[in-house]
């Protein structure tokens, strides 16, 4: 074997041995990264199956973890001794949720055994348990402004005029005979139980376990540095598929 | 031997930068068809007469079993011309629910539609090569669809939930054909 046969050699060698050792430690120092990107990975894959959209971290967690606070209260409106709010999209009757991805509420009203609440772009339909009847979404697109009772009539007020709402047929009608003698329904003011009820009520459900399982494999979970962290970590995963294959080939 | 090697190799590279680059579709939340649309292309006509069907205790129960929850409301709409009967459902795929709208006449869907889907996956559930599949389906004897429905990849729970909402509108539309059913009014 001549001389150059032997460098060759030599060189391969020392190709190999630097891609051992580089891959041992590599391995070793993204070790605990890889195990949770594993597991992670594997949670998030079967995340349906698990229920994780749907299962929330607490409150208080989310509120360390997230900075999350309950959202302010827009408006409240009370029909028969419930006060209506909307919070993060969900109708609730007091601190309990009665239907969601609902607008913006602009009034409640009670009329006979019924509670008409209207938001920006539909109208609910409650018991006056406040137990969901029905709810349609304004046919018109108009948005909603505000929502009285005349009577035992159920008025509502819109950009061009004012309707009765026939809540049997859920759909608007002429208002006739007219009238001007219109109690509209009110903001108020929440109690203080209520807003702190509600708070760790909503608080509490923003956050899903599915979401924080996701940042914890992106490394968004800690602010900044994370994302970088695991950006490395993904790089020696690539590193090391990469050194595996050299140090595989090599031996054949 | 190695000239074999590389060449699996080399197959497998090529799966792996399929798979990395394969594209994941994303889609905002959409209105394809508003409700009065949907009621005149199904019913023909711009102002059909509508109904309510209450969830007593019974109903309760059987819509329970075919959604795999309790009904959201005490009473569901439902439009008719003759015949023929139209429903909107709103069901939950994942975390938002799916608006579909389902013809039926003589116990047989004419026609289901996606009016409108506010996921971000899924929604290809929208287009006529799966709601064409619901097209003459029936019940079967135990009131499930006879019809296998074929899902889509990555649209699982999409095509469940506009499958559920079929199955109930199917029965529902079932329970009011009953002659001996009454009116059902406000309690």
């Amino acid at each position: 074997m001549n001389t150059s046969d032997n460098q060759a050699r030599k060189r391969s060698q020392r190709h190999r041995h630097w891609a051992r050792r580089s891959h041992r430690v590599v391995a070793i120092g993204a070790f605990s990264f890889l195990i949770l990107l594993a597991i992670t990975g594997l949670l998030l894959n079967h995340s349906d199956d698990l229920g994780l959209p749907h299962q929330y971290i607490s409150g208080a967690v989310a509120k360390g973890l997230y900075g999350v606070e309950a959202p302010p209260i827009d408006a409240a409106f009370t029909a028969a001794e419930s006060v209506f709010v909307t919070l993060s999209g969900t109708l609730y009757a007091d601190i309990a949720p009665v239907a969601d991805d609902v607008g913006e509420i602009r009034g409640a009203v009670a009329s006979n055994d019924i509670i008409v609440v209207v938001t920006d772009r539909e109208f609910i339909l409650t018991t006056r348990e406040a137990t969901l009847i029905e709810r349609t979404d304004m046919a018109s697109g108009q948005p909603l402004h505000r929502v009285g009772l005349d009577g035992s009539r159920v008025i509502v007020e819109l950009a061009d005029g004012r309707f009765e709402f026939d809540y049997d047929q859920m759909q608007l009608l002429a208002l006739e005979p007219a009238t001007s003698d219109i109690t509209w329904s009110e903001s108020v003011q929440p109690e203080d139980e209520q807003l702190q009820q509600l708070g760790n009520a909503t608080s509490g459900q923003i956050i899903s376990w599915e979401r924080v399982l996701s940042d914890l494999h992106s490394g968004r979970i800690l602010p900044t540095v994370g994302r970088y962290l695991f950006d490395l970590a993904a790089l020696c995963l690539l590193y090391l598929c990469i050194s595996g294959l050299f140090l595989w080939f090599r031996r054949r | 031997m190695l000239a074999l090697d590389r060449k699996w190799l080399a197959a497998a590279m090529r799966i792996a930068v399929l798979t990395i680059f394969t594209s994941v579709a994303v889609a905002q939340s959409s209105v394809y068809q508003s409700k009065p649309e949907f009621l005149e292309e199904a019913l023909g006509t711009a102002k059909p007469q509508s109904d309510v069907i209450w969830f007593d205790d019974e109903l309760r129960a059987v819509a329970t079993e075919i959604l795999g929850h309790p009904p959201g409301m005490m009473r569901m709409r439902y439009w008719y011309d003759g015949p023929r009967t139209a429903w909107i459902v709103d069901e939950v795929g994942k975390e938002k629910p799916i608006t579909l709208g389902i013809a039926i006449q003589n116990g047989e869907i004419q026609q289901m539609s996606v009016l409108q889907f506010r996921e971000s996956r899924g929604w290809e559930i929208r287009y006529p090569f799966f709601t064409e599949q619901f097209d003459g389906v029936r019940l079967d004897k135990n009131d499930k669809l006879n019809e296998r429905i074929d899902g889509i990849t990555g649209a699982t729970l999409s095509v469940r939930a506009a499958t559920r909402s079929a199955n109930l509108a199917l029965v529902l539309s079932e329970y009011i054909r009953q002659p001996s059913q009454e009116t059902i009014t406000a309690p």
